[in-house]
């Protein structure tokens, strides 16, 4: 639910990197921390985790801001994918702008893939989501693995779907902006119809795709 | 993060969300830092030379001021994006930044006593903008995470109150199918009752119309005398018939001979050939044997009286209230019921102590001794011995029942009081009888023991209490 704060000329936008537990949601923000150039970046705040498993979210918050000084503030969130943490889950989905869906690739992970993209229907519903114009983007991490998925097979089974793919290597920095870049492209262009941000605010596609270091 | 005048997104309605504020939303500078902060942050400040602490907001108002400012500091009109910079001789403005936002500017007024270089007073500035930007944003996490923790505690809680919601409905469902389940067994136990009733009752009949034959006879055999009997009343009665005409009409012919005008047509009365005539009819003989005929079928007409009576003692259906009986009188009258089943195959031996009377239902009592006579009948093959017997043990009278039969086996032995076990061919029994006598000593509160060794023969042993409580029909 992206907000316009008239006062301070501010905009938020929220992303959240959804998937099951393990796939490299977390990795995910870790290595745009280190990519992203375009803007401000903040430092990534981690919430309560054990060992590598992240129990509350994570949150990295990116800005930018436009010619005519309004600013963009992107908050990226990690939800924690243990089965378990379902309610914070559908906490930290609530109000979302655009989701990034990390898939595992191995092919021993197929089942808790397609579980968590179920759970992740389930929780827009339930948080009030429109999952059907919900700026998504699916990234298969871990291309680096042996045993993995196929990209013939993932593209013939998510091809039919028409939600962009990016397969991915979160560890090696690989495929993490594309993703990036492609869900706020989808961001800006829900948020262009919802709220007019061209007409309303001066705000381009230009200034939003900036953040992920594309001029 | 918002200034002093705080506007919340609005929230789209999620399931969960009624009420509860999204964790992540943009908190109130004073939600972030308590203006109690700056008071304790200055005392401490002032030991190191200075003099004033202040925070101006963004929209230029002040959050927290130690002392008010001198006019001569003046604060620049639009402080957003500008990093920090020196106002005077002795002040210096740090702006206070949070998620790339310039919120507030602090401004530190320096001691104009203790001189210190500008690069000092920056430093220590500075310094002290770490420490509010680090307060700041520990405090920015303790809020995420405590308002995240509330909205899940919250959602948790409504989820378990739904599901709790859920399991007492099915509660219920299941208590109300189990009170069904009862009602219905309920209904089912006494449908068996009935039923059950019902073929005791089918038994009974069933062994009163096997009865009905032997009973036939009995009543055939006195019937049979009777009827021979009252025949030859018939033809005594025409002989005394024949003696009286005879004798009126030789009183009439002497009276006609007296009178002088004699019948030409008969001759004289013959006294001798009167006599002999009388003498042919015998009626010494006749009168003699009348009352013997008749003493004989009042006595046939009592025996079948009584076998009438006792049949209707046995067969009579319905209610039966308890009463005091002779037990004695009850195996006498069902003997005579039975005895026509009896008398070709066994030798009867009536061994009766004397026994007080009881409190019973007689009629069921009678059925009782009936099926144990009727089995130890059926036990003996071709001749036989039955005793029946009764016995005083103080608070109760036995009865028993023995015969020299083939006896029961063993392993059958456990089984022969349970319903509708029969060891006789399909059709031939019901299974009812032992089940039946067992049920009824039950009822008089009395108990029931069998010995039995095969070849050897049966005894049953029932005793009965004498004044037994006995329930309402």
């Amino acid at each position: 639910m992206a907000d316009f704060n008239e006062s301070w000329k501010k905009l938020t936008v929220k992303i959240v990197y959804y998937g099951p537990a393990l796939s490299g949601k977390t990795t995910n923000l870790i290595c745009l921390h280190d990519l992203v150039q375009g803007g401000g970046r903040g430092d990534l705040m981690s919430l309560e985790t054990k060992g590598d498993r992240t129990l509350y979210f994570d949150l990295l918050p990116l800005a930018v801001t436009t010619e005519n000084r309004v600013s963009i503030l992107f908050k990226l969130f990690t939800v924690p994918g243990q089965v378990a943490h379902d309610a914070t889950r559908k906490a930290v989905l609530s109000r979302a702008d655009g989701v990034v869906f990390v898939a595992d690739s191995q092919v021993s992970q197929s089942l808790n893939n397609a579980e968590s993209f179920e759970n992740l229907e389930n929780n827009c519903r339930r948080v009030g989501l429109d999952f059907d114009t919900l700026p998504l983007v699916v990234q298969f991490n871990k291309r680096d693995l042996g045993s993995i998925e196929s990209e013939e097979s993932i593209l013939e089974l998510w091809g039919p779907t028409g939600i962009p793919l990016v397969f991915a290597s979160a560890l090696q920095g690989k495929g993490v902006l594309e993703t990036f870049r492609a869900v706020v492209e989808r961001c800006f262009q829900h948020l262009e119809v919802t709220l007019g941000l061209e007409k309303n605010y001066g705000i381009s596609e230009k200034d939003f795709l900036r953040i992920a270091g594309i001029e | 993060m918002e200034n002093d005048n705080p506007k919340h997104a609005e929230r789209e309605a999620g399931e969960d969300l009624t009420g509860e504020e999204p964790f992540d939303r943009d908190y109130t500078y004073q939600e972030l830092i308590p203006v109690t902060f700056f008071h304790s942050l200055y005392d401490q400040l002032q030991g190191l030379g200075i003099k004033n602490l202040s925070v101006v907001l963004r929209s230029g108002s002040f959050y927290y001021t130690s002392h008010p400012l001198e006019k001569n500091v003046r604060l620049p009109e639009d402080m957003a994006g500008m990093s920090i910079i020196t106002l005077d001789k002795w002040t210096v403005a740090v702006p206070l930044i949070h998620e790339f936002e310039t919120h507030a500017f602090m401004i530190v007024g320096f001691s104009q006593i203790e001189v210190m270089s500008v690069e000092r007073q920056i430093s220590l500035a500075r310094l002290i903008g770490v420490m509010v930007g680090q307060m700041v944003t520990s405090n920015y996490k303790t809020r995420l995470s405590s308002g995240l923790h509330s909205q899940v505690v919250k959602d948790t809680y409504q989820e378990i109150k739904k599901k709790t919601e859920l399991l007492e409905k099915s509660e219920k469902k299941y208590r109300l199918l189990a009170e069904s389940l009862e009602k219905e067994v309920l209904r089912k136990t006494q449908e068996v009752k009935d039923a059950q009733a019902y073929v005791m009752h089918q038994e009974k009949l069933a062994s009163i119309g096997h009865l009905a034959a032997g009973v036939a006879h009995e009543i055939n055999n006195p019937m049979g005398f009777i009827s021979s009997n009252l025949r030859t009343l018939k033809d005594y009665c025409q002989d005394i018939r024949k003696a009286y005409d005879l004798v009126s009409g030789f009183i009439e012919s002497v009276k006609n001979a007296k009178s002088d005008k004699p019948d030409k047509t008969m001759g004289k009365p013959v006294l001798s050939d009167f006599l002999a005539e009388l003498k042919d009819l015998d009626l010494d003989y006749i009168l003699n044997d009348i009352p013997q005929l008749l003493e004989e079928s009042l006595d046939g007409a009592e025996r079948i009286n009584k076998i009438v009576s006792d049949l209707k003692d046995f067969a009579h259906p319905g209610e039966e209230s308890a009463c005091t009986a002779d037990l004695v009188q009850c195996i006498e009258s069902t003997l005579s019921i039975v005895w026509n089943e009896l008398k070709y195959k066994t030798t009867l031996t009536r061994s009766y102590q004397p026994i007080p009377m009881i409190t019973c239902y007689p009629r069921q009592l009678n059925q009782v001794i009936m099926n144990l006579l009727m089995n130890s009948v059926q036990s003996i093959e071709k001749k036989g011995e039955i005793e029946i017997g009764t016995r005083d043990l103080g608070d109760e009278v036995e009865l028993t029942v023995r015969d020299n039969g083939h006896g029961i086996p063993m392993e059958v032995l456990p089984r022969i009081f349970d319903p509708f076990f029969t060891t006789k061919d399909v059709g031939k029994g019901t299974g009812l009888g032992l089940n039946l006598v067992y049920n009824i000593v039950r009822k008089h509160k009395g108990t029931i023991e069998v010995k039995s060794e095969i070849g050897k023969g049966t005894t049953f042993f029932v005793r009965l209490p004498v004044n037994a409580q006995l329930d309402k029909e």
